[in-house]
């Protein structure tokens, strides 16, 4: 009796992710439009649609718009989405579902660095990057500095990386609440910049963010295929022809890349990094060559709608969207858990 | 295989150095203003222009919408941040939440020609700036700073005699304290404990610091120490305080003080019972601080202030 034809079966799971793909990636331009209509300040659709196509509005109602809305809901997008799929790299790395974005202490790191800038004044740049530069160039620094912590004869076990980024990540916490203690009034300042928040999204921060977090989607999406055999023990991998070191330090980079651009704009955004993975995982299994574009779409999504709602919900104030992602995603979660009980998904 | 993964971290590499390359473009290009016809330098050092007069102003900030309102310039306020409560025309006045966490859109909405906010609000100014609305940034830390920042606030709206005004009859207020305390012994000046509701203390540069000395007290944090001190137990009782002032918004009871330091500790405040409370909003950089001034006065001196 002949099987079924692996040709076919590769055929037919391709086609099936490229329809995943391309209906995730409708879901998101649908999103953006229907989350410029949501706000504090009521604006109808049809207006809407004439400022978007340059026809005539009040000016207070094309700044909203244009130069309030846009930005926020473009960099919420790029924010949810680099978490996202940082955090599934992680996860695939370091072979742990609990790792997150920010395993290695970079939003430790980020967070020093802003408050280098927020509280004392300090920065490499002046004027509006001030802080986000501060933010990436010290979450960056971190990667580095836990990196060559690890490093062992030349080898870098993933174990050790996960310990020194926890360690470092302790010893930045404790510089960063020193600098709270010195803080005065600039003290609520810093702690709303690390509750993470999209309130001050700009297009020069989307456009200083959005190579980045191309680049570093790029880099870690050429790897997925590689990624799926390193989930296997990185001995075997190398077995199989995989050059682990590259790939190693490839996602390394790529996902410190994308999460520091993330962070340095809008603080530090916790658990979209560490569920949306996850979720994702139990919708279209874990192959990362779907998982990871996947995650990042949905990231994407989620990231717009949540924001959308922590901008609304308490009108005129502002809830720091990371209360809403926790609220929303691990009630969630937890009831597809308990949904899928006998799937393997790790 | 490889050779194209190479190629592909090439380009990779390409885009990222097109984003630095843009990123320092964008970095250098500065912020569009407005055209206006007057110009007011406030405490960043920046000429900030804004039209002659503003007639929609949004205040972020609880001591600036009350130094509006003193000098009478309340009718050219259209927005207030949630903090600005007082006086009561200041609720019936927009709201447009936290100048920390603010959702420039309830500013926008406003249309507002001039923001007046406080230096250290570094995001919300620039993101206000970004959007071309002139913003006017104080940062008044004791009582003569609050006496410039509100005639500056009056020349800014067409109001400076109002203010000019308030400063005077402010200034006579201090004088009116400062001058009965001319020749009090320093050896007989009462020591004073300052309490804020977050259950930090005050040290040099705070206003209530400045309010303490002026008054004829001396804090004992009064040297040596960062501005908002996290205060010590011993230290307190070493000290010996004469008289505690904790702001009537702490959650602390008199009570609670009576019980942190100890009866029979032998404390001077807890053993008379000279515990007092204060409204926090008076030991703000408004014109109402002259007020707490005096309060103060009368509990170090009560028999020189009825």
């Amino acid at each position: 009796m002949e099987g079924p034809d692996i040709g076919v079966l590769h055929t037919k799971k391709l086609s099936l992710w490229l329809l995943i793909i391309t209906v995730l990636i409708l879901a998101l331009l649908v999103t953006v439009i229907l989350a410029l209509m949501i706000g504090p300040v009521s604006i109808s659709f049809g207006e809407i649609l004439t400022i978007l196509f340059g026809g005539d509005a009040s000016i207070s109602h094309k700044t909203i718009i244009l130069n309030i809305r846009l930005p926020r809901i473009l960099l919420g997008g790029l924010v949810g989405a680099s978490l996202a799929i940082a955090g599934a790299a992680m996860q695939g790395l370091f072979r742990n579902p609990m790792a997150s974005p920010y395993v290695l202490g970079i939003s430790s790191g980020a967070a020093f660095g802003a408050s280098l800038s927020i509280v004392l004044g300090f920065s490499i740049v002046t004027g509006q990057f001030a802080t986000p530069v501060m933010a990436f160039a010290f979450a960056f620094m971190t990667l580095f500095l836990v990196y060559s912590i690890a490093k062992a004869d030349g080898r870098v076990p993933v174990d050790t990386l996960l310990l020194a980024g926890i360690a470092i990540a302790a010893f930045f916490t404790a510089l960063v609440s020193f600098t709270k203690y010195l803080a005065g009034e600039k003290l609520s300042a810093i702690v709303f910049w690390m509750m993470g928040g999209l309130w001050d999204s700009r297009w020069t921060f989307f456009a200083f963010a959005l190579p980045m977090v191309v680049a570093g989607t790029a880099m870690i999406l050429i790897f997925s295929r590689d990624l799926n055999v390193m989930m296997i023990g990185e001995d075997h991998a190398v077995n199989l022809g995989v050059n682990v070191p590259l790939v190693r330090n490839t996602i390394l980079v790529a996902s410190s890349l994308v999460t520091a651009a993330a962070v340095s704009v809008s603080g530090v955004i916790g658990f979209v990094g560490l569920i949306v993975p996850h979720i994702m995982r139990l919708f279209v299994g874990p192959d990362n060559r779907i998982l990871l574009p996947a995650s990042c779409l949905v990231g994407a999504i989620f990231m717009i709608w949540t924001d959308r709602i922590a901008g609304t919900i308490v009108s005129p104030e502002e809830l720091p969207v990371g209360i809403i992602t926790a609220l929303l995603g691990a009630p969630f979660f937890l009831y597809l858990l308990k949904r899928r009980k006998g799937v393997t998904g790790w | 295989m490889a050779s194209k993964k190479f190629v592909a971290l090439a380009v990779v590499t390409v885009v990222i150095l097109a984003g630095i390359v843009g990123a320092v473009i964008i970095l250098s290009t500065g912020n569009q203003n407005t055209a206006g016809d007057l110009v007011i330098m406030d405490d960043r050092g920046q000429n900030v222009t804004i039209p002659k007069y503003p007639q929609r102003i949004i205040s972020l900030g609880t001591s600036f919408t009350e130094i509006l309102f003193a000098i009478g310039a309340d009718h050219q306020v259209v927005g207030v941040d949630k903090t600005s409560t007082y006086p009561s025309g200041a609720l019936s006045k927009a709201n447009v939440g936290s100048f920390y966490t603010l959702n420039a859109e309830n500013v926008t909405i406003l249309e507002p020609d001039c923001v007046i906010t406080w230096t250290f609000a570094t995001n919300t100014i620039s993101t206000l700036e970004g959007l071309g609305i002139p913003v006017i940034a104080y940062n008044p830390t004791s009582i003569s700073d609050t006496m410039r920042v509100i005639e500056s606030i009056g020349n800014a709206t067409g109001k400076s005699s109002a203010a000019v005004n308030l400063v005077n009859q402010m200034q006579d207020k201090v004088e009116a304290v400062t001058s009965k305390l001319s020749g009090i012994n320093p050896e007989m000046k009462p020591k004073a404990y300052f309490e804020l509701r977050n259950g930090k203390t005050v040290g040099p540069g705070a206003l209530a610091d400045e309010l303490i000395s002026l008054a004829g007290g001396i804090n004992i944090y009064g040297s040596n120490a960062s501005k908002y001190p996290q205060p010590s137990t011993e230290f307190i009782v070493a000290s010996n305080p004469d008289v505690i002032i904790v702001e009537n918004q702490s959650s602390k009871t008199n009570d609670d003080f009576v019980e942190w330091i100890g009866i029979g500790s032998g404390v001077n405040a807890v053993d008379q019972g000279k515990i007092y409370r204060i409204n926090g909003a008076l030991v703000t950089a408004c014109p109402r601080v002259v007020d707490a001034l005096e309060m103060f006065a009368q509990w170090f001196y009560p028999e020189l202030f009825t």
